[in-house]
């Protein structure tokens, strides 16, 4: 049965409206939260992985794979300006619980914001991270949240965790 | 330089090929297998999917530097620019050849379709019945390790069970077979070559979703075991060999000519020379021998080498459902609907196989979701709702051989080692067009049936199915091989693939090329000691 490749009409439309938005910001800051991320999150870890708790609902992420996330987005000319911006308006200090069960007010954000989030998410969901420039790669099957977040419904595709006939029952729920 | 010299030369070490080389040499024979791609590895071809961005099944299994297939994605290259939509099927090239990728479905042809001509007064007749074949359905089962309902009579009548007993339907399909049971609609397990028990060193399926491109386990068959096998049994596989020539002495085939990727090009002798290289490959090589005798391109005095190209429409409907039916757990194909295959309607349009698609397309659910910013919130919560409540149908409809549905060579396009790539020209009859809106307002029915609401349509001319293009018959006037795959015209060629079946009903293909496999070992062990001419 044919298999279909994957579409990325959105990547190409929405990076035009990035292109325009570049803002030369350094990028140690984010490079240095992200070394620290492990041992003490610094508030700027806390808050990237409030805004991906309260955009995906998952509440833990597997370390590596946030890590390779945000070393991709670092080298994107405006990724790191973005993820500024995006955090100063969808995760401002100091970070609330309440908010973070609420939908995020994409009219807080300008175009540019938009795609990011959206790109954030993408590669969030999907672990493959597209990239016009640099190519598109993927930074983790297994940890993906299509795959790791929806274990309990669907094994992780190509891996042998359950038994044979186990598709005849709903998952336990 | 004359290499070798062995009783049967098999070109091609797919299923047909590698099947064909077990039995022969298993009988005695000197069996060479020439293969033009290279060694493949099931765990490699795992990590590359999962490593690759863009996971369809050739970012399993690599391509070669040397050879040309058609990528999914630039099928321009292999076989030139096509009027949309384009027919495009799809292949790869290696040890175990095409099998590597495929889903595994094993119907059998029902009886019927042999007898197209004589029961409906469309297409043509093969010139050989579902009795003479029967047998030999039988013996392809073991091979290929076939799961089945061995109680349930899908019209093609059997006189042996399956090897293992069939693979249990999906809970959605069970939802749906539950509500369907009521409007007279059948929802059975398709025979699959995947295991539902231990079966030859492989394992059971575990239900990884990934039959195509690539089967964790091994539960599923593919044909890399049988070249394996003809290792260990002897026969000599020359992998990265591009046969591009056959010679000929008169009527008779007396070499084979094979490049390697350096382009170096090696001469092979036997006394038999089978093709089994795919309804693509092997006319192209056919066409690429023409001589001053054979100026048409090697067994085609009949004109019909590349004609008569046929293959399945394909549609797929993705609906969404009432309920949570958790698709994609599972095989990524497991039933199909009985009613659709046969009955008085195929004197008027094609007939369908219908069944259920169990791949859930997570990927693109996901970014087809994430488009709208209403779903930027407890996303993984949204999309675990839509996995779950949704479905999809499929149909796979039949074609009749026409013989403007053909393949040339290309004047100008070459492959790697500079041999002239494919050219197709294709559309479909007014009979299969009769048919598909047929079966996409079935679909739509049985969608209706279930409650669901239609989310998208998938449309494709090619299942991958390609058939029809060095055909068997018993007149060399209109036919390419007889019923054994002896060339009319070549009396020690012969073809076995989907390239000799004269029509191709609606049962996907491998099972049948499989049995014309084995019986073409049967002639040519007879033919080969004498007893046969
Ligand atoms: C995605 C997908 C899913 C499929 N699912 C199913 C399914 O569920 N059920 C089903 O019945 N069928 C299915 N098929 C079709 C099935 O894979 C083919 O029918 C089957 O593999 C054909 O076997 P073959 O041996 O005839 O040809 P191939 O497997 O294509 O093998 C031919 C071999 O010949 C070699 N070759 C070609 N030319 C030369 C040359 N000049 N010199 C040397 N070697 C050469 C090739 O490299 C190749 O390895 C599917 C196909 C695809 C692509
Ligand atoms: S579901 Fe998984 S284990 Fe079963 S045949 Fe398919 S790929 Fe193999």
């Amino acid at each position: 049965m044919p298999c279909q490749p994957f579409p990325d009409r959105l990547r190409r439309k929405l990076i035009k409206t990035v292109a325009t938005a570049w803002l030369s910001i350094p990028c140690y800051p984010l490079l240095y939260s992200v070394q620290a991320m492990a041992a003490t999150p610094t508030s700027q870890t806390r808050r990237i992985l409030w805004l991906f708790q309260r955009l995906t609902g998952v509440k833990r992420f597997n370390h590596r794979f946030i890590q390779q996330l945000l070393v991709a987005v670092k080298h994107e000319p405006s990724g790191t300006d973005h993820l500024h911006r995006v955090l100063s308006k969808l995760a401002p200090e100091p970070l609330d619980n309440d908010m973070a069960q609420l939908p995020i007010d994409i009219g807080v954000l300008d175009d540019g914001e938009r795609w990011f989030v959206q790109h954030l998410l993408i590669s969030l969901m999907t672990g493959i991270y597209f990239h016009e420039q640099r190519g598109n790669f993927t930074l983790s099957y297994r940890y993906a949240l299509m795959h790791d977040a929806l274990q309990d419904i669907r094994p992780i595709p190509g891996t042998c965790q359950q038994h044979f006939g186990f598709w005849q029952h709903p998952p336990a729920q | 330089m004359t290499m070798s010299d062995a009783d049967v030369l098999i070109i091609g070490a797919g299923v047909a090929g590698s099947l064909l080389a077990c039995e022969l040499q298993q009988a005695g024979f000197r069996v060479h297998l020439l293969e033009a791609g290279g060694a493949y590895n099931r765990q490699q071809a795992l990590h590359s999917y999962r490593q690759a961005w863009n996971r369809n099944f050739q970012s399993a299994w690599p391509d070669w530097p040397w050879t040309s297939v058609p990528h999914l994605e630039e099928p321009e290259h292999y076989y030139g620019k096509q009027p949309l939509p384009g027919y495009r099927p799809a292949f790869i090239k290696g040890e175990g050849g095409t099998t590597r990728v495929w889903t595994g479905m094993t119907p059998r042809f029902l009886p019927e379709d042999f007898r197209l001509y004589s029961h409906y007064g469309v297409g043509r007749d093969w010139p050989l019945d579902y009795q003479q074949l029967e047998p030999w359905y039988v013996q392809a089962e073991h091979r290929l390790g076939v799961a089945g309902n061995s109680n349930q009579d899908q019209g093609s009548p059997r006189s042996a069970p399956y090897p293992m007993p069939e693979i249990p339907l999906t809970y959605a399909e069970l939802w749906m077979a539950n509500k369907l049971k009521k409007h007279g609609i059948q929802l059975i397990s398709s025979p699959a070559a995947r295991n539902s028990r231990q079966w030859q060193q492989r394992p059971p399926c575990c239900g990884s979703n990934t039959c195509t491109p690539v089967c964790p386990s091994g539960a599923r068959y593919d044909a890399g075991v049988d070249v394996q096998r003809a290792k260990s049994l002897g026969v000599r596989v020359s992998l990265q060999h591009v046969v591009w020539k056959l010679e000929h002495q008169d009527r008779y085939i007396v070499a084979v000519h094979a490049k390697k990727p350096d382009g170096v090009s090696q001469r092979y002798t036997a006394k038999c020379i089978v093709l089994a290289c795919n309804s693509i490959e092997t006319p192209r090589l056919l066409l690429m021998s023409a001589t001053e005798t054979y100026p048409r391109g090697l067994a085609n005095s009949s004109d019909q080498v590349g004609r008569n190209l046929m293959d399945h429409v394909f549609l797929r409907y993705r609906f969404a459902t009432p309920e949570a039916v958790w698709s994609g757990r599972g095989p990524q194909a497991v039933g199909h609907f009985l009613h659709g295959r046969y009955g008085a309607f195929r004197r008027r349009y094609a007939a369908a196989k219908l069944f259920v698609s169990n791949d859930a397309d997570v990927m693109s659910q996901t970014t087809h979701m994430l488009n709208d910013p209403a779903n930027w919130y407890q996303a993984v919560e949204r999309l675990r709702h839509s996995i779950s409540h949704s479905a999809a149908l499929g149909a796979e409809i039949e074609t009749l051989p026409t013989s403007d549905n053909r393949l040339h060579l290309d004047a100008q396009r070459r492959d790697p080692l500079g041999l002239p790539l494919p050219r197709i020209d294709y559309a479909i009859s007014e009979y299969s067009e009769r048919g598909e809106k047929h079966w996409h307002e079935e679909l739509l029915r049985i969608i209706a049936l279930l409650g669901g609401t239609p989310l998208k349509v998938k449309r494709s001319l090619s299942a991958h199915h390609p058939c029809g293009t060095t055909r068997m018959g018993d007149s060399p006037r209109d036919s390419v091989v007889n019923a054994d795959g002896q060339c009319h015209d070549h009396p020690n060629l012969y073809i076995v693939g989907g390239s000799v079946f004269p029509t191709i009903g609606t049962a996907n293909p491998t099972l049948t090329i499989a049995a014309l496999s084995l019986r073409l070992a049967a002639h040519l062990k007879a033919v080969l000691t004498g007893k046969s001419s």
